[in-house]
């Protein structure tokens, strides 16, 4: 379906990866009210993880931006799974929820959850500028690199 | 109120918890539309804070799910004080947000917060599914193991 968003992505040569499955009994994505909550994604590229360990230790912040940019496109991947295809149903990206996991002493966490948020609002303009959190954790499921969770508005 | 969440309680041999008060200046639900956020709850049964400690050192996976289920029962105590007794005015457990205190090292983040996310599915069925993240965090209020939160649809 050639819609608007699906255009733009084609234009900036934006893949999106195959969503993989939740490690528990919860969904990737749950629509309540107009809003579509997105489970936390990781830094996966067709369910391989691509990134582990602290950011600060075993990578730094460009990795570590790499890896953000990495889970919003699993974020994007499971919200148009949710929308039944069709990302022009995304009034507006409200909120991301960006984790990293890092050394005891880092604290370039935004830099590092700009690399989700960024992809964002490549994607999404300006509906794609949202409200966000970033904080550093001392570990992550499987040890990945950065854990990243969203709140959309659709119709 | 004996509604079918009542029911479906007793036929687990479910006893919600008396509701925590808050430990400071906040409140233990928000009503905001058709959705109810629920604040932040620890593992508290009858006043006293069970599984205390690190999760990877003080304590290992099954306590800590056992924590995360405590929490979850919390979370559907505060959710019926704050609908006056009804939970069959719940509509679904949109998100859950699982907190895990936890070594460096932890990497079995989503094994802990099933306990919680267990529980949701077991009383609710389908409208317990839910969108969720999982976290690990280096210390939490009390040295308690393990908090969720949550966001809840309702009527």
């Amino acid at each position: 379906m050639a819609g608007r968003i699906e255009k733009i992505m084609q234009e900036k040569g934006i893949e999106l990866p195959e969503p993989g499955e939740p490690l528990g009994a919860y969904l990737p994505a749950v629509i309540a009210s107009n809003f579509l909550f997105v489970s936390g994604q990781g830094p996966k590229h067709h369910g391989k993880v691509m990134f582990r360990g602290k950011v600060g230790a075993s990578l730094f912040i460009p990795e570590g931006q790499m890896a953000a940019r990495q889970c919003a496109l699993n974020i994007i991947a499971v919200a148009k799974q949710s929308l039944d295809g069709d990302l022009d149903r995304v009034l507006r990206l409200v909120k991301l929820g960006g984790f990293v996991n890092s050394t005891d002493d880092f604290k370039e966490h935004p830099l590092v959850v700009n690399g989700a948020s960024d992809l964002m609002t490549e994607v999404f303009g300006d509906n794609g500028r949202h409200a966000r959190f970033a904080v550093g954790c001392n570990s992550l499921p499987g040890d990945i690199s950065v854990e990243v969770d969203a709140i959309f508005e659709i119709t | 109120m004996a509604g079918e969440i009542e029911r479906a309680m007793k036929d687990l041999g479910i006893d919600l918890p008396k509701p925590s008060l808050p430990v400071a200046n906040y409140v233990p639900c928000v009503i905001a539309g058709s959705l109810l956020y629920v604040s932040g709850q620890l593992p508290i049964h009858n006043g006293k804070l069970m599984f205390a400690g690190q999760v990877g050192a003080d304590i290992f996976v099954a306590e800590a799910q056992m924590a995360a289920r405590q929490c979850a029962l919390n979370v559907l105590a505060q959710a019926k004080a704050a609908l006056d007794g009804n939970l069959d005015r719940i509509v679904g457990i949109a998100k859950l947000g699982g907190f895990v205190n936890s070594t460096t090292d932890f990497t079995e983040h989503p094994e802990v917060v099933n306990g919680a996310s267990n529980l949701m599915v077991e009383l609710f069925g389908d409208k317990g599914k839910h969108a969720r993240f999982a976290v690990g965090v280096p210390s939490l209020p009390l040295n308690a193991s393990v908090e969720i939160d949550a966001i809840i649809e309702i009527l």
